[in-house]
């Protein structure tokens, strides 16, 4: 199981804002918002709060669970 | 608006001078130090009021360096200040500034010595030493001309704007670590050449040692200064408290093996090298290793950017 986001489509969505906005926004560096985009980093409860909160949603409509099989097919495209 | 504006550009102007200036300086200081080399033989007990006066006019020509030398520092910060991520050259270029201003500040202390010593002893190597560090101070001098030649504002203003928790400066301090880690293992390796008496090579391990750490020690101990009110945990983002940890794990676990087969060399070879030897070797391998996980994980993680 790993953690997927809609991040990146909320980041278009908002006015096409680049990681560094966000990363400025919640107080991280750039390659932190790079690395959970990509699933390589699990950021922690007060991170994903922070990054909701820029984005007006809930944590659970940013963050979900995704299954390895669907993720690495997710990869490929 | 303006005034600060042209300010900034007639400042701008003036340190291009002193670096034109400082090169012309360490270029004379070159030519006079061939020259000296040849001149300044036991034969000649005392020097003639034209080798005195060329010995001279050096001082002044290496204060105008050490004065631009420091500039290129804060040159490099202000640069550090406004770069989305660390760049290798750039690293390279910090630790030379401060390896080069650290060496032209020992130069007039050299000069001095090898004119007292020059009739008695064989001063050959200092001069090959002043000669050497010269042609270093020259390069670094014309790479700073060209590489900071466009950068404007105040010293105070670039160390306010350099965010410790910046890619920036997380990437440049462990691109200076890696370079600070390499420098050292040469210079640790290298001293079975050094010309000087066993019972000084201890002495100079460490203090070459000390020397290689001055760039890395120095980003630390901003980063110390910087995040004094701070808990430790506070200093990086919590992604590169991740970084750090596993670069210290994957770093150990490659040292622990190093460090089995470097006893084992130490039993198996004839000479005896001091204990200072292998404590900064381990210690440098460490420092590069660490270094390059980090810079690795960097690497992966986008340090090159993204939009």
């Amino acid at each position: 199981m790993n953690l997927g986001n809609n991040i990146r489509k909320l980041r278009f969505e908002k006015g096409e804002m680049t990681q560094q906005q966000l990363a400025d926004r919640i107080g991280t560096s750039r390659m932190t918002i790079y690395s959970i985009e990509m699933g390589k980093f699990i950021p922690s409860t007060l991170l994903a709060l922070k990054i909701a909160d820029v984005f007006g949603k809930s944590v659970e409509e940013i963050f979900f669970i995704v299954e390895e099989k669907h993720d690495r097919r997710k990869n490929r495209k | 608006m303006t005034a600060v504006k042209i300010e900034n550009n007639t400042g701008g102007r003036l340190i291009n001078l002193l670096g034109v200036l400082s090169i012309a300086g360490l270029a004379y200081c070159f030519a006079a130090y061939l020259y000296l080399r040849q001149q300044l033989t036991p034969v000649m007990p005392d020097p003639t009021p034209t080798i005195e006066l060329i010995g001279a006019l050096a001082l002044p020509a290496l204060a105008v360096a050490g004065i631009y030398h420091l500039i290129l520092l804060v040159r490099a910060l202000q640069i550090l200040a406004g770069m989305p991520t660390g760049r290798f050259l750039h690293s390279a270029f910090l630790v030379a500034v401060v390896l080069s201003g650290l060496s032209l500040a020992t130069e007039p202390v050299q000069l001095s010595e090898i004119g007292k010593e020059y009739v008695l002893f064989d001063v050959s190597g200092q001069w090959l030493f002043l000669i050497g560090s010269t042609l270093f101070h020259l390069a670094v001098a014309t790479a700073g001309l060209f590489l900071t030649r466009r950068v404007a504002g105040g010293i105070s203003t670039a160390i306010r704007n350099i965010d410790s928790r910046s890619d920036a400066f997380f990437v440049t301090m462990h691109q200076v670590g890696f370079l600070c880690g390499l420098l050292g293992i040469l210079g640790v390796m290298s001293y079975t050449h050094w010309g000087v008496l066993e019972r000084y090579r201890a002495f100079l391990i460490l203090l070459l040692s000390v020397l290689a750490l001055v760039p890395w020690g120095t980003i630390l101990a901003f980063l110390m200064v910087r995040n004094r009110n701070k808990p430790l945990s506070a200093w990086f983002d919590e992604k590169q408290t991740t970084d750090t940890a596993v670069g210290g794990l994957c770093s150990m676990m490659v040292v622990m093996p190093i460090l089995v087969i470097l006893s084992a060399v130490d039993l198996r070879i004839e000479f005896q090298p001091p204990f200072a030897f292998w404590l900064m070797l381990l210690f440098f391998l460490c420092l590069t290793l660490f270094s390059f996980c980090m810079l690795m994980r960097s690497r992966a993680d986008g340090a090159k950017g993204s939009p």
